[in-house]
């Protein structure tokens, strides 16, 4: 049973007018009224989330990326880095002093266009300089 | 290795395209509905407030916190809860108001009192507009007005809601925050009170 049900036939009559008429009313809204509730709508709009989400989505993972990347950069260019000579795997904490030590050994070279292989090589020259020391004679 | 890369880069082009066309898309069915409701709100609040500038402020601010806090609601709840949070604004803007000279000034919508018998339906007719207001309801659409203005606050909610908003009993109730059967009985009360008052000039 709906609400109209249970209305008399007079007041049904007039409920349906006054809907009318209100409904009416609302076509009738002067141009100033109607803009006030374009800007008001508009300036939800702006409200919406996600919005900026996406767009600040757009920018920053691409400049945390590249941020990233100049980090990496940064540390594997750092001169003084401990990973470039291991003491350990050289086999000899004298000899990986010696070298650390030693101002002739230009870093920046290691860092150079062949740097990995450099540094994979160290580790033959310590050993070839270890097997000079310790060789008889 | 450059392929693996260059496709990388481009899922993650897609994606966010993805992502803007899915927010675009919800920006045009808010802006539809926004769109839709706005005018009948406005008349809503306008009725309620009687204050053209404050009616629109409020509405502006319901637009804001909808968006805001309920945009991500299904569609289908959408008008209940932008009238839930209208009622709410006209509440908040009527007891901001320090002084009231008319008797629907002190709340607009009460405080809950669905259950309670309501002593202004239930009083007899003392409807006796001053000849300022006589003369206004010559016209048929202010004397509605000043009818609807007068009736008890949930009475007008409902009545509202269901004549110029359309809704049903159910949204209505969802909208009021009471059941249905309230609804109903606040409805019907409003009708019969306007009947009662609007009887000569809506024969």
């Amino acid at each position: 049973m709906t609400i109209d049900n249970e209305l008399n036939r007079e007041e049904r009559k007039l409920a349906e007018q006054a809907s009318e008429k209100l409904r009416a009313s609302v076509d009738q809204l002067d141009a100033a009224t109607l803009s006030r509730l374009n800007q008001a709508r508009q300036r939800a709009l702006e409200e919406l989330p996600g919005r900026q989400r996406y767009l600040a989505l757009r920018w920053l993972v691409p400049t945390a990326s590249a941020a990233g990347a100049a980090l990496v950069a940064v540390l594997l260019l750092q001169p003084s880095s401990p990973i470039v000579v291991d003491p350990t795997a050289i086999g000899s904490i004298a000899i990986a002093e010696d070298i650390l030590n030693d101002q002739s050994v230009d870093f920046e070279l290691l860092m150079g266009e062949d740097d990995l292989e450099m540094i994979e090589e160290l580790e033959f020259f310590a050993w070839l300089t270890t097997e000079e020391l310790e060789a008889p004679g | 290795m450059n392929c693996g890369k260059t496709e990388l880069t481009m899922s993650y082009g897609d994606l966010v395209q993805l992502q803007e066309d899915r927010t675009l898309e919800h920006k045009q069915f808010m802006d539809q509905f926004l769109k839709d409701i706005e005018r009948r709100a406005f008349r809503f609040a306008d009725i309620a407030v009687r204050n053209r500038d404050d009616a629109l402020d409020i509405v502006q601010d319901t637009m804001i916190r909808f968006v805001r806090n309920y945009a991500k609601r299904p569609q289908a709840e959408w008008r209940a809860l932008f009238y839930k949070i209208l009622r709410n604004r006209i509440i908040d803007h009527q007891r901001s108001q320090s002084v009231s000279v008319r008797r629907h000034v002190i709340t607009w919508f009460g405080y809950n009192k669905d259950d309670e018998p309501d002593p202004i339906a239930a009083a007899p007719d003392t409807y006796n507009p001053t000849p300022d207001k006589r003369a206004a309801l010559d016209d048929a659409m202010e004397a509605l007005e000043y009818a609807v203005e007068e009736l008890p606050d949930r009475q007008k909610q409902a009545f509202l809601l269901r004549s110029l908003e359309g809704m049903s009993v159910a949204g209505t109730a969802k909208a009021m925050g009471c059941s249905t059967g309230s609804v109903k009985t606040h409805y019907h009360r409003a009708v019969h009170s306007l009947r009662a008052v609007l009887g000569d000039h809506w024969s």
